[in-house]
């Protein structure tokens, strides 16, 4: 039996789904200026209501199940339904300034946006292995579309294409770790297959689905040696696509990292506790190093975004509550500094632009606000202190050093040197006087500047003020490690 | 009978065996022996309605022309065009005449005679296998059309490749409707459940759906743009010449009465004879009755098929188009919901 | 049942069979080709064969009708099942009515969606 209450958040998003695609079919241009305001408003609110328990848990360790025990929601999935809507908002107003809400296709690119946002609300409450693979699909499908949004650039369709055909493959290795998985524990069920891995951990079969899921959701956080789609992807996306990917796609990855290593597998943690340490510092290397040579912004985003998968990494790889928690502060940090930048990037340039380097020049005296936003964003990114980026990687050291050993911290300490520095050279560009050749910026509306005052205060207060979101984070880890 | 045959034959398998063997062999003559009559009847009838005699030299009133015009077939020139891919323009008029053959299976064309069922194999599942199998003779013609390598052919092709699975969709989903009332997707229980009343009075809109969309499926008149024969020669076929063209030429009448024997078993009580109780004349008689019934509703629809296609003027592209997806599907699918809404009141009452 | 799939595998090979035979024994008897280089051209109603590549673009309509059908398509073999277990389950409260009812009307908002956009249109 599915009992709809349970599912009344996801609901919700695909009545809104609905609407605006209804809405398209029959409402006039006019009308639609503001759309983008209005359902990220709706997703606000509804964000607002996840956090306060959405009526459907009674207290923070409860766990209630539907759909025969597939979705299950607990203060773990609250949280990330409360993520997602919230990176979905974002990135539905970055869409509604690129390419504009009069523009063909943007009540499309907006329902796609939420069906991926969708996607990561259901994954965050999956709990056998179709409804897990169901919803990573339902966010790659779109992804697939929203990267090649741009049709009539050759950028755009390259990327569109690289990214269809790496994630064709990573899903279909997916999909057999999942056979192997399934083949060997006798059930789709999450709390069958834990009890397989605690009885029969000597089983090669199940080994080899386990580490074929790893590898497939390794593609999905773009971690070495998966990450190569990434710069490319990244590159040719629109801004408000590359948001996606990074704000709801890899998050989703960490969370359902989180659920299969510290739940379902984690009879086993002594096994994958060493191989996700490695992959994670050398993700973090990687990206902290080839960063340094890139010209173009877009780029160089996503070898941040290597980085920072790097440090997410390094953080499961320590198994213990705290661990946990670590992660989801950083993904929290990650997804408000991420934000800001975007938020920069969308108010910098017109649709279509590359983002060189260079064309960045002068951005600091044509436009004192979408500077600061983008100089705090990529701050925030770097780990300056006072902003949540700086507490996030100190937790994530601190983990590493009690549990993977100091050659691992110091490889952190390392990567983020590195990107710090790259992150600098943009801020030179960013400040620098303007160069021939540099776009002219359109005058930035009233919903950037809301979306960009609300991120850089939020990014303050968590930086600053942990305890305000420590509980919430503590209560979720608390709750995926029973 | 040797002890050797009749021990082989009390394997159930291969008394199974036999007994489909036996089947299908009167069938498959009874299906051809149809099609070769009805390329007559629809001549015939064409002439009457425009006034004229037609085909009445060979034989008496003509009925030994369908034999004449398959010689002449057999014994044409068996031409290869140079330009075509041999093998894929060998291949599809076979395509295209399969699957007429094999839809035939789950069809009963009489419920028992002698102990014997009178349907081929009586699946569970028996129209999940029309429409799935039916569904095959699409890549026939759009093979046809592509393996030509010529314009007209593969415009015909095209049109009709897009014709056949606009229409297999409202028709699809209005015996859903029938479904819905009868419980169960084997044929054989369809006609069971039409003991009484037929379908067609239970789920009269279903039945409409069904038979527009069934024209469509067979590309005959209104429907028959694919071969629009003033703008598009013949065709799909207009390359194809001797037994290759005859295969096509027979599938389409196979298919014609393929979608007529699926009308009388959906919406007209099968081999149920009406308003007399058969069981009164004992078992063979009555199976004999049910046959006969069968086929004289499975004649009635031919002869109404051909008697539309003489009457009726060719839709526009646009108009087709337009009829199926614009008419037919949301007209279908609010009768699955009416239909179901009845159906719950009424069982929940 | 296994055994009512003899009569069906019997039916292919003899359609198959039929098909095959009908060619083959047609070849025996037809004549054999008199081929000349007209009779080897495209048919294009006298024009000059080489006028123009018989495999030309076409309009991307199709697609979008073949991508539609698709959609609807696999909503009509999700229905067949519900329509079978309906009358058993519709005893035991309404929601096989109303999943379905839900399903369908998803459906139907992407079909009125398609349907605005003129994807129907068919030209």
């Amino acid at each position: 039996m599915i009992h709809p209450s349970v599912l009344r958040l996801e609901l919700a998003v695909v009545g809104l789904m609905l609407a605006v695609l209804l809405g398209d079919a029959f409402a006039r241009k006019a009308s639609r200026r503001y759309w983008g305001a209005a359902v990220a408003a709706a997703l606000l609110a509804l964000a607002g209501y996840a956090a306060a328990g959405a009526g459907i848990l009674p207290n923070a360790s409860a766990r209630v199940f539907t759909a025969e025990g597939g979705f299950l929601v607990d203060a773990f999935a609250l949280w990330v339904k409360v993520f997602a809507l919230v990176a979905t908002a974002v990135c539905v107003l970055l869409t509604s300034r690129t390419p504009g809400e009069d523009a063909p296709g943007f009540a499309e690119q907006v329902v796609l946006q939420l069906g991926v946002g969708l996607g990561m609300m259901v994954l965050g409450s999956a709990r056998d292995l179709i409804s897990f693979y169901v919803s990573l699909e339902l966010m790659a499908i779109g992804l697939y579309l929203l990267v090649a949004w741009r049709k009539e650039d050759p950028l755009s369709l390259e990327a569109g294409v690289k990214y269809l055909v790496y994630g064709a493959m990573a899903s279909a290795i997916l999909l057999y770790g999942m056979a192997l998985v399934y083949g060997a524990a006798g059930s789709l069920e999450f709390g069958i297959i834990r009890q397989a891995a605690a009885t029969r951990s000597d089983s090669i079969v199940l080994l080899a689905g386990f580490a074929l899921l790893l590898a497939g959701l390794g593609f999905k956080v773009s971690a070495v040696p998966f990450h190569w789609w990434t710069p490319d992807a990244y590159e040719g996306a629109p801004v408000p696509s590359m948001a996606a990917l990074s704000l709801l796609s890899k998050p989703a990855g960490f969370i359902i990292l989180a659920r299969l290593l510290f739940d379902v597998f984690w009879p086993l943690h002594a096994m994958w506790q060493g191989p996700v340490a490695w992959a994670g510092a050398a993700t973090l290397l990687w990206g902290g190093l080839g960063g340094l040579s890139q010209t173009n912004l877009k780029r160089l985003l996503a070898y941040s975004g290597i980085s920072h998968s790097g440090f997410m990494l390094l953080a499961l790889a320590s198994p213990t509550r705290s661990g946990v928690a670590a992660m989801l502060y950083y993904l929290l940090a990650y997804l408000l500094s991420a934000g800001l930048v975007f938020t920069a990037m969308c108010g910098a340039a017109g649709p279509g632009a590359r983002y060189d380097l260079r064309d960045l020049s002068g951005l600091g005296r044509k436009s004192p606000w979408l500077a600061g936003a983008l100089l705090l964003g990529l701050f925030g990114l770097g780990g300056i202190p006072p902003l949540a980026g700086f507490f996030g990687k100190l937790l994530v050291i601190r983990c590493v050093v009690s549990e993977s050993g100091w050659g691992f911290a110091a490889a952190a300490v390392g990567g983020a040197v590195g990107s710090l520095y790259y992150y600098l050279v943009v801020v030179k560009a960013a400040l620098s006087p303007e160069e021939n050749g540099a776009p002219p910026i359109a005058p930035v509306g009233r919903s950037l500047r809301a979306l960009t005052a609300a991120l850089a205060f939020g990014l303050l207060l968590v930086g600053a003020w942990p305890a305000s979101v420590w509980g919430a984070l503590r209560n979720a880890a608390e709750a995926l490690c029973q | 009978m040797s002890p050797v045959f009749s021990n082989l034959l009390a394997q159930p398998g291969v008394a199974l065996a036999a007994e489909a063997a036996v089947k299908i062999a009167v069938v498959i003559v009874v299906l051809m022996g149809m099609v070769a009559y009805t390329v007559l009847a629809e001549r015939r009838i064409c002439a009457l309605i425009q006034d004229r005699l037609g085909p009445n030299r060979v034989g008496a009133f003509g009925l030994l022309q369908p034999i004449a015009d398959s010689f002449k077939l057999l014994l044409k020139e068996n031409v290869l065009p140079g330009h075509v891919n041999r093998f894929w323009y060998v291949l599809a008029p076979t395509i295209a005449m399969a699957p007429p053959l094999l839809t035939l299976a789950v069809i009963p064309f009489g419920n028992t005679l002698a102990g014997f069922n009178l349907v081929i194999a009586d699946l569970d599942v028996g129209v999940l296998w029309i429409f799935s199998i039916a569904s095959l003779g699409v890549y026939g013609i759009v093979l046809a059309g592509w393996a030509s390598n010529s314009k007209y052919p593969f415009l015909g092709g095209m049109r009709s490749a897009a014709q056949l699975i606009s229409y297999e969709v409202p028709m699809g989903l209005s015996v859903v409707s029938v479904f819905l009332l009868v419980g169960s997707l084997k044929l054989s229980n369809v006609v069971a459940y039409q003991a009484g009343t037929w379908l067609i009075f239970k789920a009269p809109l279903a039945f409409l759906i069904f038979l527009v969309s069934a024209f469509a499926e067979t590309n005959r008149l209104p429907f028959d743009l694919p071969e629009a024969e003033q703008e598009l020669v013949g065709g799909y076929n207009t390359e194809y010449g001797q037994m290759k063209f005859a295969l096509f030429f027979l599938a389409e009448y196979a298919n014609m009465i393929v979608a007529s024997a699926l009308i009388v078993t959906l919406f007209f009580g099968g081999w149920q004879v009406p308003f007399v109780r058969v069981e009164a004349f004992g078992p063979i008689l009555a199976g004999a009755l049910g046959v006969a019934a069968f086929f004289v509703k499975l004649l009635a629809f031919i002869v109404f098929f051909i008697w539309v296609r003489w009457t009726l003027p060719r839709f526009r592209y646009d108009q087709l188009m337009r009829l199926g997806w614009r008419v037919l599907l949301p007209l279908a699918l609010l009768n699955i919901v009416a239909t179901a809404l009845a159906l719950a009141l009424k069982l929940r009452a | 049942m296994i055994q009512d799939y003899i009569g069906i595998g019997l039916l292919l090979l003899t359609a198959i069979g039929f098909c095959g035979g009908v060619l083959l024994f047609s070849a025996l008897t037809a004549q054999k080709a008199h081929t000349n280089p007209a009779k080897d051209e495209a048919y294009e109603c006298g024009l000059p064969a080489a006028m123009a590549e018989p495999r030309i673009r076409f309009s991307v309509k199709f697609y979008l009708i073949a991508v539609l059908f698709i959609l609807f398509d696999i909503e009509t073999v999700f229905l067949y099942p519900w329509a079978v277990v309906f009358r058993d389950m519709i005893q035991g409260g309404w929601t096989i009515f109303v999943a379905m009812l839900s399903f369908l009307g998803i459906l139907a908002a992407a079909f009125v969606y398609a349907w605005r956009k003129g994807a129907l249109d068919g030209r």
